[in-house]
C-alpha cells in the first residue's frame, strides 16, 4: 500500500511545532531559507524549477503552476500583480485555513518567491471573510516579515521589492474564481470576467495578473529549496508531489492530511480519517469538494488520489475536500443541500447559470418533500446537461455535475422518493 | 488610410474576408447571417452573459460565444448546426422559466427580442412546474417605467449609462435568480438619454412612459428620417399610424458617424408640438390688439403688393430650420420678383460648433441646417446675412417689410433677439409651426409645416448631408416655403406644387452645390453624405 512516510512530507511538516506562526519560531525552522536561495537565481530558472516540478494548481482545476507563471507578459509596461487566492469556499474544504493559521509566514515566503519570479511587486492574499482568525493571524505574520525585511524595499539587500496586502472578502463563493476574485479586489461586483482577455495579459486593473491557490504558493518554497526533481518524484505520471485532503463527513478523525498523489482512497479513509463512524456502511464518497461528482462504494475501492484516477471515474480530485457519505444518510436531503448552496451563490450574470441553479434546486426539493415525479427526474438531467459548458465560469457545470452524478449513480433512492411520495430516511435526521 | 490585415473565415460554408480583430458575431453580422442574441450591442461594450450566440467552431471543444471570440484565419464556424440549436433552445428555455409570459398586457409584445427567438429557436411548452420568482414591476423611474420581472439581465441599461452617459444610475442588485436591475433607492434617473435604454431593452423591463399603451407596434409604420433639434442631425426612424396619419414614437436609427444607436429626450419626445394646442392653424392677422383667421389667399394678396410695390424694401429671413431646398427655391424664387435681402435666422453665439456641448449628442445650436446655409450662401452669393448687416439695414431705414420663414417647435432667444431688432414701423410675417410670445409684434402669423411634414435635406453640425422625409401630411393649413415662394411669385394659390417638388428640386439644383454632383434623391445615402469640400457649382 503506497502510503506517504510522515518523514517525507512537504507540506505538513513542520506543523506540529508551536508557535510555528511567529516569525522567529518559522526562522528557527529553517523558514525563509528558500526566499534567500530564490533572490540569488535568475527569475526564469525558478519558473524552470517549478515547470520541472510539475506542480499544478491546488485550487481545483489542476492548471499546471509554472506554464501560469510563463504566460505573463515581462514587456507590457505595466505592472505585474500576484494575487494568492485563500477564498477557500468550496464546501467540504478547509485545507488552506489549515496552513494559514499554523504556518503563515511559509506563505508569505512562496508569494515572495513567486511573486520574484514572475516579477510582480504588489501582491494580495484575498482571503474569505469568514476566516476571521486565519486573516487576523495572516495580518500579523505580514507585519512581522516587513519588519524583518522579507517584504517590503529591498528584501534581503537584494533589489527586489514586493508590497503584501490582506484583503478579505465579504463570503462570496463566486469570489474564488480567479476573475471573480480580481472583480471582487477591484471594489467591483464579484462577477467573473470574460475571456478573453485572460488575467495573465489583462488581469487586476487591466494589469497581467497570477492568481494561485494558498497551497500551490505554500509549495513553492519547498520546491525551490529541493528542486524540481525531488518534487517530481513524488505522486503519478501526471499528478506530481504531495497534496493536503480535507476529509469530513462520517468518519472517525475528520480533518486535513497530506498524502502522496497516487495513493488508495479506500486507505486514506481507513488510515489517515480511522474509518466509518460507528462501522457504518459507506454508501458515497464526494472526493473534491461539493462540487465534484459522487463515487459509489464500488468505485471507491478502486479510486486513487490522482487526477488520472478520477478523471477515468468520471469525476475530479478538485480541492481535495473528501466528504464521506454513510448509508444511513439520505442522498437526495444532501443534494437537496448542494444544489441550494449553488443557487444562492450563482452570481446571477449568464443565463443558464443563474435560472439553472434556481430551478434545479426546485425541483430536487419536490423530490425530498414528497412532490417529484418520476419526469421530474428526465427535467432534473436534461436541465443539468444543458447548464453545463455555456456559461463565463465554472460555477454552472459546478452546480450541475453533482447533482447529475448523483442522480444517475444513485437513481433508486430518487425513485424511491417519488414513488413513496416522502423521504424513506424522515424529515429530520 | 492603414490597411487592416484581411483574415479569411468560413461560416455556415460561406467564405468571407474580414479584418482582423472583428469578432466572429461581427462578421456573420456583416455576411447577413443572423446569430440571436440579448446582451450584445454594437456600440455598447462586450458583456458576453446572455449565452445565446453560442457557434460551433471546428477545433474547439465547446461552443464559444461569436460576441467575444476574434475571428482567426482559417476558422470554420457553424451558426446552425443542430448542437447549437439545441444549446439556443436550451439556453431560452432557462431564460424562460422565470419570465412572466405577460405578452398580451407587454407593450414591448411584437418587437421583442424574446418572442422573436422563442418563435425561431424554441417553440417548446414549458417544463417549470413552480412558482415562479418575483420582482418588482411598474417601478415609476421618471420618464421610463421598469418591470423587472420581464428582464433578462442583458445588462445593457447597465452598460448604456455606465459608458454612454456615464452618469451610472443603474446596476444589478443582488445575485443568482434574485438579480434585479434597478436605480439606487428607486430614484428617477438625472441623464438625458433615458429613452435609448426603452430601445434597446430586447424586452419589455423598461419602457417609455410616452409610447406605452399608446399603439400595438404591428399597427406602425416606420420612415427613415432625421431630426431636426439640433444640429447633431440624429438620424431617426419614425413611427406613424398609417389609418390615423399620427406620429407615435421616434426612435434612433444607426449611423456610426453621427449619432451611433442613440438620441436624446428632446429630440424623441418634443415632437408633440406638432400637436399641440399652440399650433398655429390659419394665417393670422393682428388687427387693433385683436387676432383674426384670415385666409392664405389674403395673406398672399397683401404680401405680393408690398413686394410688388418695393421689392428692395423687403428682407426675407430665413431660419436654419427650412431644408436646402427650400432656401434655394426661396432665394431663387423671390430674387426673380426683385427682392435683394436675404438673412438668416440662427443663434449666432453657438452656430458653427462641431461638438455636443454635453459630450454625448446635445449641440447649442438648436436648429438642423445652418451648415446646409452656410454652403448655399456661398454659392447663392448671399452675403449680408448676419445679424450685424441686418441692423445697418434696419438703420438705413430702407426696410419696410420683413418675413420670417421656416420657423419651427419651441423657438429660443436667438429669434426674440432678431425680433426686438426690428424698428415698429416694418410689417413683419412669421412663418411658423407654433405660437410663441416672441411673435406678439408681428402683423401675420401664417403657419409653418413642421418637419414631419415636409421632404428635403438637412446639413448637421458635422457637415453631412441627410434626407428628411415627410411623414405625415401638413397639418391644418400649414404650407411649406416651396408653396410660400410659389403664390407670392403667383399671387394666388390656385395651382399647387408639382409632385415631389423638394426631391426634384435636390437633384437638380441642391445635390449638385452641397456634394459636387448631382445625385438622385433615392441614391443619396440614408446614412448621409459628407459635404463635397471644395468646388461650389
Amino acid at each position: 500500500m503506497k502510503r506517504l512516510d510522515p518523514s517525507r512530507r512537504i507540506l505538513l511538516a513542520d506543523m506540529e511545532t508551536k508557535g510555528l506562526a511567529d516569525c522567529k519560531v518559522f526562522e528557527s525552522r529553517g523558514g525563509y531559507q528558500a526566499l534567500k536561495k530564490a533572490l540569488s537565481m535568475p527569475p526564469k530558472d525558478i519558473i524552470e524549477t517549478v515547470k520541472k516540478s510539475g506542480l499544478r494548481g491546488r485550487g481545483g482545476a489542476g492548471f499546471p503552476t509554472g506554464n501560469k507563471w510563463g504566460f505573463v507578459p515581462q514587456n507590457s509596461g505595466k505592472p505585474i500583480f500576484l494575487l494568492c487566492n485563500a477564498d477557500e469556499s468550496e464546501p467540504g474544504t478547509f485545507k488552506d485555513r489549515l496552513l494559514m493559521e499554523k504556518n503563515p509566514h511559509r506563505l508569505i515566503e512562496g508569494i515572495a518567491i513567486s511573486s520574484f519570479a514572475v516579477n510582480s511587486h504588489k501582491a494580495y492574499i484575498y482571503i474569505r471573510g469568514e476566516y476571521a482568525k486565519a486573516a487576523s493571524i495572516l495580518e500579523r505574520a505580514v507585519e512581522q516579515a516587513y519588519s524583518a525585511g522579507y517584504l517590503g524595499k529591498r528584501i534581503l539587500g537584494s533589489s527586489f521589492d514586493l508590497e503584501l496586502v490582506v484583503h478579505r472578502g465579504a463570503g462570496a463563493y463566486i469570489c474564488g474564481e480567479e476573475t471573480g476574485l480580481i472583480s471582487s479586489l477591484e471594489g467591483k461586483k464579484g462577477q467573473p470576467k470574460l475571456k478573453p482577455p485572460f488575467p495573465a495579459v489583462s488581469g487586476f486593473l487591466g494589469c497581467p495578473t497570477v492568481v494561485n491557490n494558498v497551497e500551490t504558493l505554500f509549495t513553492v518554497p519547498w520546491i525551490v529549496e529541493h528542486g524540481g526533481e525531488k518534487y517530481a518524484a513524488y505522486g503519478t505520471e501526471q499528478s506530481k508531489g504531495t497534496k493536503l485532503f480535507s476529509i469530513s463527513g462520517w468518519v472517525n478523525k475528520p480533518g486535513v492530511y497530506e498524502e502522496e498523489l497516487g495513493a488508495s482512497l479506500k486507505d486514506f479513509i481507513e488510515y489517515y480519517a480511522g474509518g466509518m463512524k460507528g462501522g457504518a456502511k459507506l454508501k458515497a464518497v464526494i472526493p473534491g469538494g461539493s462540487s465534484t461528482p459522487p463515487l459509489t462504494a464500488e468505485e471507491v475501492e478502486k479510486a486513487t488520489l490522482d487526477m488520472e484516477s478520477m478523471a477515468k471515474l468520471g469525476t475530479f480530485l478538485g480541492s481535495g475536500g473528501i466528504i464521506v457519505i454513510p448509508d444511513q444518510l439520505c442522498l437526495v436531503k444532501l443534494v437537496e443541500r448542494i444544489a441550494e448552496f449553488y443557487w444562492d451563490e450563482s452570481c446571477g450574470q449568464c443565463t443558464p447559470c443563474r435560472e439553472g441553479t434556481g430551478w434545479l434546486y426546485k425541483m430536487v426539493a419536490s423530490i425530498e418533500h414528497g412532490n417529484g415525479k418520476e419526469v421530474t427526474l428526465e427535467d432534473i438531467k436534461k436541465t443539468g446537461r444543458n447548464m453545463m459548458g455555456v456559461t463565463i465560469c465554472p460555477l454552472s457545470d459546478a452546480a450541475a455535475m453533482p447533482i447529475l452524478g448523483f442522480v444517475q449513480k444513485f437513481p433508486d433512492e430518487f425513485l424511491e422518493h417519488i414513488r413513496a411520495k416522502r423521504c424513506p430516511y424522515g424529515e429530520t435526521h | 488610410m492603414e490597411s487592416v490585415k484581411q483574415v479569411e473565415l468560413t461560416i455556415n460554408d460561406r467564405k468571407m474576408k474580414v479584418a482582423a480583430g472583428t469578432t466572429v458575431f461581427q462578421a456573420a453580422d456583416k455576411a447577413g447571417i443572423f446569430i440571436p442574441h440579448f446582451c450584445y450591442h454594437p456600440d455598447l461594450t462586450i458583456a458576453g452573459c446572455c449565452r445565446m450566440c453560442l457557434v460551433e467552431i471546428k477545433g474547439m471543444p465547446k461552443l464559444a460565444i461569436s460576441c467575444n471570440t476574434p475571428v482567426s484565419e482559417g476558422m470554420v464556424v457553424q451558426t446552425e448546426s443542430p448542437k447549437v440549436k439545441d444549446a439556443v433552445k436550451a439556453v431560452l428555455e432557462l431564460q424562460l422559466i422565470n419570465h412572466p409570459l405577460d405578452c398580451p398586457i407587454c407593450d414591448k409584445a411584437g418587437e421583442c427580442r424574446l418572442q422573436d427567438n422563442y418563435a425561431r429557436y424554441d417553440l417548446q411548452a414549458s417544463r417549470m412546474q413552480y412558482e415562479k420568482g418575483h420582482k418588482p414591476k411598474v417601478m415609476d423611474l421618471g420618464p421610463l417605467v421598469l418591470d423587472a420581472e420581464r428582464c433578462v439581465l442583458c445588462a445593457r441599461c447597465v452598460r448604456f449609462t455606465a459608458e454612454v452617459t456615464k452618469t451610472n444610475e443603474l446596476a444589478i442588485y443582488n445575485r443568482g435568480d434574485r438579480s434585479t436591475v434597478g436605480t439606487y433607492n428607486n430614484q428617477p434617473f438625472t441623464n438625458h438619454y433615458t429613452g435609448n435604454l426603452a430601445d434597446m431593452c430586447p424586452v419589455g423591463g423598461l419602457t417609455a412612459k410616452d409610447f406605452r399603451f399608446q399603439m400595438r407596434v404591428w399597427f406602425l409604420q416606420k420612415v427613415q428620417s432625421v431630426c431636426t433639434l439640433c444640429a447633431r442631425g440624429c438620424n431617426t426612424l419614425v413611427s406613424v399610424n398609417q389609418s390615423r396619419m399620427q406620429l407615435y414614437r421616434i426612435e434612433p436609427r444607426r449611423n456610426p458617424s453621427v449619432n451611433k444607436s442613440w438620441m436624446c429626450d428632446t429630440g424623441r419626445w418634443d415632437y408633440h408640438y406638432v400637436y399641440d394646442n399652440s399650433r398655429i392653424k390659419t394665417p393670422v392677422r393682428h388687427e387693433d390688439g385683436r387676432l383674426v383667421e384670415k385666409p392664405w389667399l389674403e395673406w398672399l394678396t397683401e404680401t405680393k403688393e408690398g413686394v410688388n410695390r418695393d421689392p428692395k424694401g423687403v428682407l426675407i429671413a430665413i431660419s436654419t430650420q427650412a431644408t436646402n431646398e427650400e432656401i434655394v427655391d426661396c432665394v431663387q424664387g423671390l430674387r426673380a420678383l426683385g427682392v435683394e435681402n436675404f438673412c438668416w435666422i440662427v443663434d449666432e453665439a453657438v452656430v458653427g460648433e462641431t461638438q455636443p456641448y454635453d459630450g454625448v449628442l446635445r449641440h447649442r445650436d438648436l436648429t438642423a441646417n445652418a451648415s446646409g446655409f452656410l454652403k448655399l450662401a456661398l454659392g447663392l452669393q448671399i452675403e449680408r446675412y448676419h445679424y450685424a448687416d441686418v441692423k445697418k439695414l434696419f438703420e438705413q431705414g430702407r426696410l419696410k417689410q420683413v418675413l420670417i420663414l421656416g420657423l419651427e417647435g419651441k423657438v429660443g432667444a436667438w429669434v426674440s433677439s432678431f425680433m426686438a431688432a426690428i424698428p415698429r414701423d416694418v410689417e413683419v410675417t412669421v412663418h411658423a409651426t407654433n405660437v410663441s410670445p416672441y411673435f406678439e409684434s408681428a402683423r401675420w402669423w401664417i403657419p409653418n409645416v413642421s418637419s414631419f411634414e415636409k421632404s428635403g435635406t438637412v446639413v448637421n453640425a458635422l457637415g453631412r448631408v441627410q434626407k428628411l422625409q415627410a411623414v405625415i401630411p401638413p397639418q391644418h393649413t400649414a404650407r411649406n416655403i416651396h408653396e410660400i415662394v410659389l403664390g407670392l411669385a403667383q399671387g394666388h394659390d390656385r395651382i399647387s406644387l408639382p409632385k415631389a417638388h423638394a426631391e426634384n428640386l435636390f437633384e437638380a439644383h441642391v445635390s449638385a452645390r452641397l456634394l459636387g454632383r448631382p445625385v438622385n434623391w433615392r441614391e443619396l445615402d440614408p446614412l448621409g453624405e459628407n459635404l463635397a469640400s471644395e468646388g461650389v457649382a
